[in-house]
C-alpha cells in the first residue's frame, strides 16, 4: 500500500527494550522506524559477522513478515479493552533476523522442532500485537489493507489464496464490527446479523422489529475506519470515512436511533511533526 | 438430512468464534477436555457433512490460540494449541491380546487375600488380574481411611515368575475401598507366552483356556439422519465430571446449518432425555415442568435405559472375555473381563484409537469419540462411563462401568463401543467364573 493512501492515519509510537536500553520505534505512514538506530542495514550486516542481533532491526523484520499474514487479524484485538498482554520471554523477537552461519544446536527430536517453532511464533506474533502505543492497531490495518488490494485486483475472482481466506477475512470484520458496535451501544453481547459488501457500496446500519441489528459493510471499513480509531464519533457509529488529505473529513455516520445516516464534516490542523528521525 | 447446500460452515464456525471472542465467552464454554462450545459446533457441523474436520479444526484451533493469547502473559505452554495433534500416538500402544488365560487363585497375605482371575501374557508385558480384600478382622467401624486414602494390596508388588524360571515384579494399578480393591499386578517385563502357569510369590496358578466367543461384528449406523446421530451420540457420552454439553446449542447449530428443522418430532426426544440426565432443576428449552410422556421418538436403547427397573434378581460374578475387535471407526478395542456386583457391572477395556482420543469426549475435532452401550437378552440395555482410565492421545486402558444391576437371567450381553458411523457388537455368553 502506497504512503498516500495511508493519509489520516496517526502516527503510533511505543519503546522496545534493545541492547539493555529503551529504544523508540514509530509507525508513520504505513512504515515502521526504528528512531534510535540510524542505519537498521548495517545492523543487519553487523549481525551476519556476528555481532549481537538488535531487537528493534528484528522487530521490523517481524513486522515485515507479518503484514500480509491473515492469522494476524484472528489473532489480534479487536479494540476497545481487548488487550494482547506481551510474552514474558525477554528476546521474542530472537530468531527473526536472518544471520547465516550461526550454530543451531543439536538436532531436535521429531516433532519438536515443529513444536518449539510453533511456539516461538506465537511468541513472536504475541510481541508484535502487544507492542502498544497504536502500534498493534496500526499493523492489523497494514494486514487488512494488504488484503483490500487483492479483493479490489482485477483478477481477485481467480485469486486462489484469496478465496481460502475470504471466511477469516469477513469474520475479521464481522468481529471489529461486533466488538465497535457493542462497546458503543453498551451491551455485553449483540446479536447481529452481517452482510459483507462490495467496497463501492453504501454501509448500513440498521435494526429488524425485534431490535436485532444488521450491519452492511464492505471489508475496507476495517481500515478505513477501525485502523484509523473512527467507529464512534460524537456518539454515533462511524459507517465510512474519507479524507483526501488528512485534514478535511467526511464521515457517514448513525447515531442510536438507527435513523439516517448523516455526514459530519470535520477539519483536523496539520499537527507538527514530533521530535526524532522522521 | 445432512447440511442444507449453500451453507459456509467455515463462515458460520468463524463468526461464531468471533462472537465468543468479544463477550469474552471463550473460557466459561471449556471443558475439562479441552472441548469448547465452538469445538463443539464444529463437531455438529462435521457430523453432518458441513465441513471437513481438518477445516473445522483449524477454526477451533485459530480460536482457541486467539482466546490463549489474550490470557497466558505469552507463556508457551499455554500459546501451544489444544490438544494432542494428529501424529504418532502420545502414549505406547495398549496391550492386545496374545493370550488371555484364567487363573483360579487366591494368596493369603497379613494385608488380606488376593484373589487371581486371569493373567493376559503379550510379548511386551504380563498382567495379572486381582481382587483385593482386607482380612476380616478388619471391619468397618475400626478402620478409618488415611490421609492418602486406600494403599496398595500387598504392598507395592508381587514377583511373578512362568515355568521357564523367569521372574519379573509387578506392580498394582486399580482401585476400590479401603476393603475392597479390583485392579492388575502389570509388568513391562513380559513372561512367556506359552507358559503353563504362573506363581505369585510362590502360589501357583493354573492357567485355563477361556470359553470362545462370537466373532466381533462391526455394523455401520445408519438409523435416522446425521443429525439425530449426533444428538443421540453425545447424549450417550459419559459425564463422569458431570459435563453435559449443552444440547440446545447443538439443535441450535444443526438448525442453522439445514440439517435439522425447528419441528422435527427427534427433537421431543432429544430433549426429553437430555432433561433426563441433567435433572428436574436444570429444564430444557420446550420442555414442560411436570411429569412428561415418553416421547415416541425416544429410541429403544434410551427407553430402556429411562424406564428400567431394578431386577428381581441381581447378577455378581466375573468373566473373562479377552477379545479384540478388529479395527473400526474407533480403531481396536479389547475387552478383558466383565465383573457385576449387584448393582451394576463394569467391563476392562484397552483402546487404540485409530484417530488420536480421549475416553471421555473428543476434545479434538477429528479424534476417535466412543460411546459405550450394552444389552442383555432380556431387552435391557445399559449405557457405560468410562471410570478409572490411563493413558491418552493414542491409546488408553481402564473401566467402563454400567450404573444398573445386570439381571441374573440373563444369558448374553453384548457390547457395543461405537462412534458416530460404526459400532462393535462383542457378544458374550454370561458364564460367570465367581464371585468378584
Amino acid at each position: 500500500m502506497s504512503g498516500e493512501s495511508w493519509i489520516g492515519f496517526p502516527r503510533a509510537e511505543a519503546t522496545v527494550e534493545c541492547g539493555g536500553a529503551s529504544h523508540r520505534v514509530r509507525w508513520e505512514r504505513g512504515r515502521l522506524l526504528t528512531l534510535d538506530h540510524e542505519d537498521p542495514e548495517a545492523e543487519r550486516a553487523l549481525a551476519a559477522l556476528g555481532g549481537e542481533p538488535c531487537a528493534c532491526v528484528a522487530l521490523l523484520d517481524a513486522w515485515a513478515r507479518y503484514t500480509t499474514d491473515v492469522r494476524m487479524l484472528v489473532l489480534g484485538t479487536r479494540g476497545g479493552s481487548d488487550v494482547i498482554p506481551p510474552p514474558d520471554r525477554a528476546d521474542p523477537f530472537a530468531g527473526v533476523m536472518h544471520v547465516a552461519g550461526r550454530p543451531t544446536g543439536p538436532a531436535p527430536l521429531p516433532g519438536q522442532a515443529e513444536g518449539e517453532a510453533e511456539a516461538r511464533e506465537l511468541e513472536r506474533i504475541a510481541s508484535l500485537l502487544s507492542l502498544g502505543g497504536g502500534l498493534p492497531r496500526r499493523l492489523l490495518a497494514t494486514v487488512a489493507a494488504n488484503w483490500r488490494e487483492r479483493l479490489l485486483a482485477p483478477d481477485g475472482a481467480e485469486d486462489e489464496e484469496l478465496s481460502g481466506v475470504r471466511a477469516r477475512l469477513e469474520a475479521a470484520l464481522y468481529g471489529r464490527a461486533l466488538a465497535s458496535l457493542a462497546t458503543w451501544l453498551e451491551v455485553n453481547e449483540l446479536e447481529l446479523d452481517f452482510e459483507p459488501l462490495p467496497e463501492d457500496e453504501r454501509p448500513a446500519l440498521s435494526a429488524d422489529p425485534t431490535g436485532r441489528l444488521r450491519a452492511r459493510l464492505p471489508f475496507g471499513w476495517m481500515v478505513d475506519v477501525w485502523g484509523r480509531g473512527l467507529e464512534t464519533i460524537w456518539g454515533r457509529f462511524c459507517l465510512s470515512a474519507a479524507t483526501s488529505d488528512g485534514v478535511h473529513w467526511e464521515l457517514l455516520t448513525v447515531g442510536p436511533d438507527l435513523a439516517d445516516p448523516a455526514v459530519i464534516r470535520v477539519e483536523l490542523p496539520a499537527l507538527p511533526e514530533p521530535p526524532g528521525r522522521p | 438430512m445432512t447440511a442444507a447446500a449453500g451453507f459456509d460452515a467455515e463462515r458460520y464456525l468463524r463468526l461464531m468464534g468471533e462472537r465468543l471472542l468479544v463477550s469474552g465467552d471463550r473460557n466459561r464454554q471449556r471443558g475439562p477436555f479441552g472441548d469448547t462450545r465452538l469445538g463443539n459446533a464444529a463437531k455438529a457441523l462435521v457430523a453432518v457433512d458441513a465441513i471437513d474436520a481438518g477445516l473445522a479444526q483449524s477454526v477451533v484451533d485459530d480460536y482457541l490460540t486467539a482466546g490463549a493469547m489474550r490470557e497466558s502473559g505469552g507463556r508457551v505452554h499455554r500459546l501451544m494449541r489444544f490438544g494432542p495433534r494428529s501424529g504418532p500416538p502420545a502414549v505406547p500402544a495398549a496391550p492386545t491380546v496374545s493370550r488371555l488365560a484364567r487363573c483360579h487363585g487366591v494368596l493369603e497375605e497379613p494385608s488380606g487375600t488376593i484373589e487371581c482371575r486371569y493373567a493376559l501374557l503379550t510379548s511386551e508385558r504380563v498382567e495379572i488380574g486381582v481382587t483385593w480384600r482386607a482380612p476380616p478382622s478388619r471391619t468397618p467401624r475400626r478402620r478409618q481411611r488415611g490421609p492418602h486414602g486406600p494403599s496398595a494390596p500387598h504392598g507395592t508388588g508381587v514377583t511373578a515368575t512362568d515355568d521357564r524360571g523367569k521372574s519379573v515384579s509387578c506392580s498394582f494399578t486399580g482401585g476400590g475401598s479401603e476393603f475392597v480393591m479390583t485392579g492388575r499386578f502389570v509388568s513391562t517385563d513380559p513372561l512367556s507366552v506359552e507358559t503353563a502357569w504362573l506363581e505369585l510369590d510362590g502360589t501357583r496358578l493354573y492357567l485355563e483356556r477361556p470359553p470362545a466367543l462370537q466373532p466381533v461384528k462391526i455394523a455401520p449406523l445408519t438409523n435416522g439422519s446425521p443429525a439425530h446421530r449426533y444428538l443421540w451420540h453425545t447424549l450417550a457420552s459419559g459425564d463422569r465430571w458431570h459435563h453435559n454439553v449443552d444440547i440446545e446449542s447443538l439443535i441450535d447449530v444443526l438448525i442453522d446449518a439445514g440439517a435439522l428443522t425447528l419441528d422435527d418430532p427427534v427433537l421431543d426426544g432429544v430433549r426429553y432425555v437430555a432433561n433426563g440426565r441433567r435433572g428436574p432443576s436444570h429444564p430444557l428449552r420446550g420442555a414442560s415442568t411436570g411429569p412428561q410422556r415418553l416421547p415416541e421418538t425416544v429410541p429403544p436403547e434410551w427407553r430402556s435405559v429411562l424406564t428400567r427397573t431394578r431386577p428381581a434378581g441381581a447378577q455378581e460374578g466375573s468373566l473373562i472375555v479377552g477379545v479384540t475387535t478388529p479395527e473400526f471407526d474407533a480403531g481396536r478395542v479389547t475387552i478383558t473381563e466383565l465383573l457385576a456386583d449387584g448393582n451394576g457391572f463394569s467391563a476392562e477395556v484397552a483402546i487404540e484409537y485409530n484417530r488420536g482420543g480421549n475416553p471421555f469426549t473428543a476434545a479434538r475435532v477429528d479424534e476417535s469419540w466412543v460411546v459405550w452401550w450394552a444389552a442383555d437378552d432380556r431387552g435391557n440395555w445399559f449405557r457405560g462411563d468410562v471410570g478409572q482410565w490411563s493413558g491418552g492421545g493414542g491409546a488408553g486402558q481402564g473401566t467402563v462401568e454400567f450404573h444398573a444391576a445386570l439381571d441374573r437371567h440373563a444369558t448374553e450381553l453384548r457390547l457395543m463401543p461405537a462412534t458416530l458411523r460404526e459400532r462393535a457388537v462383542i457378544t458374550i455368553p454370561l458364564d460367570w467364573d465367581a464371585e468378584p
